[in-house]
């Protein structure tokens, strides 16, 4: 098969997650089986029945170069998005020279922003009448300018990606998109068009999770997404077990990327290279969710000129709920008729990071083809194993070449991107 | 330079506005240079600086509700439901309805999900239980929290407006919702036509909305000072390039395009009201609540368009400005457009359409862009209103208070969103060859 789309270099990644910052973490946590969700211990949350989650480390983001007025506007999404890109960038600069820069492009992936407990809670003490009712008039009196002058502008998603702008001087083609793992695939797809289309020499393509609070919990709890406790036992997501709900969880992912030939001839140290990417919509009624997983599939394997049989590893959204994860299995089956190829799922050990998602996967993917390795897949259960091949523990796979990474939105949108080993 | 292989044209658009329900009402009365800018009614802004906005009145919103659609409007904030009317409308008007191929219909907006309002905030202040010495030691009581609404979720995304488009419009296409503030209408639809250019998708409704006009939406502008704070009366608030202004107005609305491959809006006889020549797009990277002082971003975006276009900076004959009426802005456009455009720019019209319809923020690059398209379409220009006193620093041909006749071909519309994310659609009349 020929490739219908020019191939890009990944020349640099970052990635943060629950087991700390950078890829080398976060590669040892799943060749060691750990799984990083556990019951969340914020007190907050306790309202709720029993929440896992997989919260990141606090990051101090004037240690990650943010100046001290800049970093009081920052949420923590923005500390997690600026650490995956000082990253990235560092192992891109290797070589690469300096990025920042009008033909650097940025595009990125921003989950939902959520007001802090703290913004408000002297609102609300300062506006209290007694223990359950608010005194209107000492809110707008009073009340209102214990908020934070720049609070709404915080909430706004794109802020914290213009302070990364700021900071790096990426003054290129850029946009940003949000909520969900959808909007970081098409922080990808943007990227790589960008490359693509000689507007900019190289492109960073970024995800950012949510925050976990009482509001995005709140947000994914109501849509029945979340795995409920069993008991008093909070329950982390097992993807393919048949039981039920996913987990949050935080982190960011970042790539460089350049045009292959460009970063080949610059003589840049590759971690990778993307192939192709494909998108499909799953409509209720019209398309099933496994079609258009497949669809998104072969997409990505057409655009790239790899044939499903040349697939060495499926990275699978596996999310843990039910439903979903029986039309990936359906649709990785119909693909892959009865070969059962490697498979890597990765929300059983860092929760599902929303837009955070598809990049965290698909530099882990790379690690993996770079490694010749498949680590294990924590907490996956039996029932996709007529599709993937799930190894119980690190597994030396030599020659791996090619993976495929699946994604997808909770409103059906399905993405996939094709790899290949630098 | 060379054009696009695939041509992107406008087959359908409609508005709402603070100057009307639609299109041709928002366009009659702007050229007449009338002002929506009046005092504020949705809240009461007592004891705040500046108390006037654009609103659109309720009744036009009411009137165009589709009834069939109802049960998306819970999930609906002000901005999607005036976004949800203009699409509707555009895709009657492309005839969008017939296009049976609907997975190959896609949907791009710019917008930025609703705050809490103040209720929403204050009803949950009452589930504060302190713990501990210090009030400050506690937690929210979510369990007990009943009178918040959960569907205020769901309004709170981003993604609401494309979600709402789509499920209405029964698109199956691509999606894409784009936040970048000020500019995420003139993104959104530069990222539908790239959709369109890259095969993706054959039409692509797009454009923006936003409706911010509840306290906490509007606090935070006031805090910063971005709002205008002298003002004689709303009308005149709003004055870009004037020597007197002191700041933007807030507004609200939407706009919808419906974009089109070319081929595909010829096959199906489509009427071509536009085309979308070229998109260009760059950020400012300097600081979050001020634009680069020498507009470097406002001039990168400017000149994307115009390679991006594949025409020459002579072929311009108006800037449809960004235009905000704030000190910074405007100085800062002035030298960008000098910048892109040399001896040439003092002979380019520049107009600010906010001077009439104040900042409707993620819809603005949307609604900006339809009226340079049925401004084109009509030969006229529409001016900048309240413009009396010259600003040296300010001193090209902003089109003073008065609609201009004019024939042109090609506009420039810019839009620059705060924490520094720029587009600039480049929109010429169709022209078939």
């Amino acid at each position: 098969m020929k490739p219908t789309t020019s191939s890009l270099a990944v020349t640099g990644a970052g990635v943060v997650t629950a087991a700390g910052r950078g890829v080398d973490a976060a590669w040892e946590a799943l060749c060691a089986g750990r799984r990083l969700v556990v019951p969340d211990p914020d007190p907050e949350l306790t309202g709720f029945s029993p929440i896992a989650s997989a919260r990141c480390a606090p990051l101090d983001p004037e240690s990650l170069g943010a100046d001290r007025r800049a970093a009081r506007l920052m949420g923590r999404h923005t500390h997690m998005l600026l650490a995956g890109v000082t990253d990235a960038i560092r192992e891109a600069a290797d070589g690469a020279g300096g990025l920042e820069g009008e033909e650097t492009a940025f595009f990125a992936g921003m989950d939902s922003v959520d007001p802090g407990r703290d913004d408000l809670v002297s609102a609300a003490l300062t506006s209290r009448e007694g223990e359950a009712a608010v005194d209107y008039a000492k809110f707008f009196t009073e009340g209102m300018s214990q908020i934070p002058p720049l609070w709404p502008l915080g909430m706004l998603n794109a802020i914290g990606f213009c302070q990364v702008a700021i900071q790096f001087g990426f003054r290129g083609d850029n946009a940003s998109f949000s909520p969900g793992p959808e909007s970081a695939g098409r922080a990808v797809i943007e990227a790589a068009e960008s490359l693509r289309e000689g507007k900019s020499k190289a492109a960073l393509a970024a995800g950012v999770s949510a925050v976990i609070s009482a509001r995005s919990v709140a947000r994914y709890r109501n849509r029945g997404l979340l795995r409920p406790a069993s008991g008093a036992e909070a329950e982390a997501p097992e993807p393919f077990s048949g039981n039920d709900g996913t987990a949050l969880g935080e982190g960011a992912g970042i790539v460089v990327m350049e045009p292959l030939e460009t970063a080949r001839k610059g003589g840049r140290s590759l971690a990778g290279i993307l192939r192709g990417w494909g998108r499909a919509t799953a409509v209720q009624g019209v398309n099933s969710l496994s079609a258009a997983i497949r669809n998104s599939a072969a997409k990505a394997l057409e655009a790239a000129g790899v044939s499903p049989s040349e697939v060495d590893l499926v990275v699978p959204d596996g999310e843990g709920i039910r439903e979903e994860d029986s039309a990936e299995a359906e649709a990785v089956s119909d693909l892959f008729g009865k070969r059962r190829p490697y498979a890597l799922a990765t929300k059983g050990a860092f929760g599902h990071l929303l837009g955070g998602s598809p990049l965290v996967d698909l530099v882990l993917a790379l690690r993996a083809l770079k490694e010749e390795t498949v680590p294990p897949s924590p907490g996956v259960g039996d029932r996709a194993r007529d599709a993937f091949e799930f190894p119980d523990a690190p597994v030396r796979a030599e020659k791996m070449k090619h993976a495929l990474i699946l994604s997808r939105g909770f409103d059906g949108a399905c993405m996939a991107f094709a790899v290949e080993a630098a | 330079m060379a054009r696009p292989s695939k041509r992107v044209v406008v087959t359908g658009y409609e508005v709402m506005t603070p100057l009307g329900g639609d299109i041709a009402s928002t366009f009659d009365a702007a050229r007449e240079g009338q002002s929506g800018i009046d005092y504020l009614r949705k809240f009461d802004p007592a004891n705040l600086p500046c108390q006037i906005a654009g609103e659109v009145e309720d009744e036009w919103i009411e009137e165009r509700e589709n009834p069939a659609l109802r049960r998306l409007a819970k999930f609906s904030t002000r901005g999607v439901r005036m976004m949800l009317i203009a699409a509707e409308a555009a895709s009657a008007r492309a005839g969008l309805g017939g296009v049976e191929h609907r997975e190959r219909v896609g949907v791009a907006v710019g917008s930025h999900g609703e705050h809490p309002s103040v209720d929403q905030l204050i009803s949950i202040f009452p589930n504060w239980r302190p713990k501990g010495p210090s009030p400050w030691d506690g937690q929210w009581d979510v369990k007990n929290i009943s009178g918040y609404d959960y569907l205020q979720f769901f309004r709170r995304k981003v993604d609401i407006a494309t979600s709402v488009v789509a499920t209405g419009m029964g698109c199956e296409g691509p999606t894409v919702s784009v936040c970048s503030a000020c500019s995420a209408g003139g993104q959104a639809i530069g990222e539908a036509a790239r959709l369109i250019r890259d095969g993706k998708a054959d039409v692509m409704i797009a454009g923006g909305c936003e409706s911010a006009l509840a306290y906490p939406g509007f606090i935070g502008f006031v805090l910063l000072t971005a709002l205008v704070e002298k003002y004689e009366k709303p009308q005149s608030a709003s004055r870009p390039f004037d020597r007197r202004r002191n700041g933007f107005v807030m507004s609200e609305g939407a706009g919808a395009l419906i974009l089109e491959d070319l081929d595909h809006a010829r096959a199906r006889k489509a009427p071509i009201m536009g085309e979308l020549l070229g998109y260009g797009d760059s950020a400012d990277a300097f600081r979050i609540t001020d634009m680069h002082p020498k507009g470097a971003g406002a001039v990168l975006s400017m000149r994307r368009a115009l390679s991006d276009a594949g025409i020459s900076p002579d072929k311009v004959d108006y800037i449809n400005a960004h235009g905000t009426s704030t000190p910074k802005n405007d100085v800062t456009e002035t030298k960008a457009i000098k910048e892109v455009f040399g001896e040439r720019a003092a002979k380019i019209p520049i107009s600010s359409n906010k001077s009439m319809i104040g900042h409707t923020i993620g819809a603005a690059g949307a609604v900006e862009a339809i009226l340079s398209f049925e401004g084109m379409r009509r030969s006229e220009i529409l001016p900048t209103i309240n413009y009396e006193n010259p600003d040296p620093k300010c001193d090209l041909d902003y089109v003073p208070n008065e609609t201009r006749p004019a024939e042109h071909r090609v506009t420039l519309s810019n839009s620059f969103g705060f924490g520094g994310q720029n587009a600039t659609l480049c929109l010429g009349r169709y022209e078939d060859e």
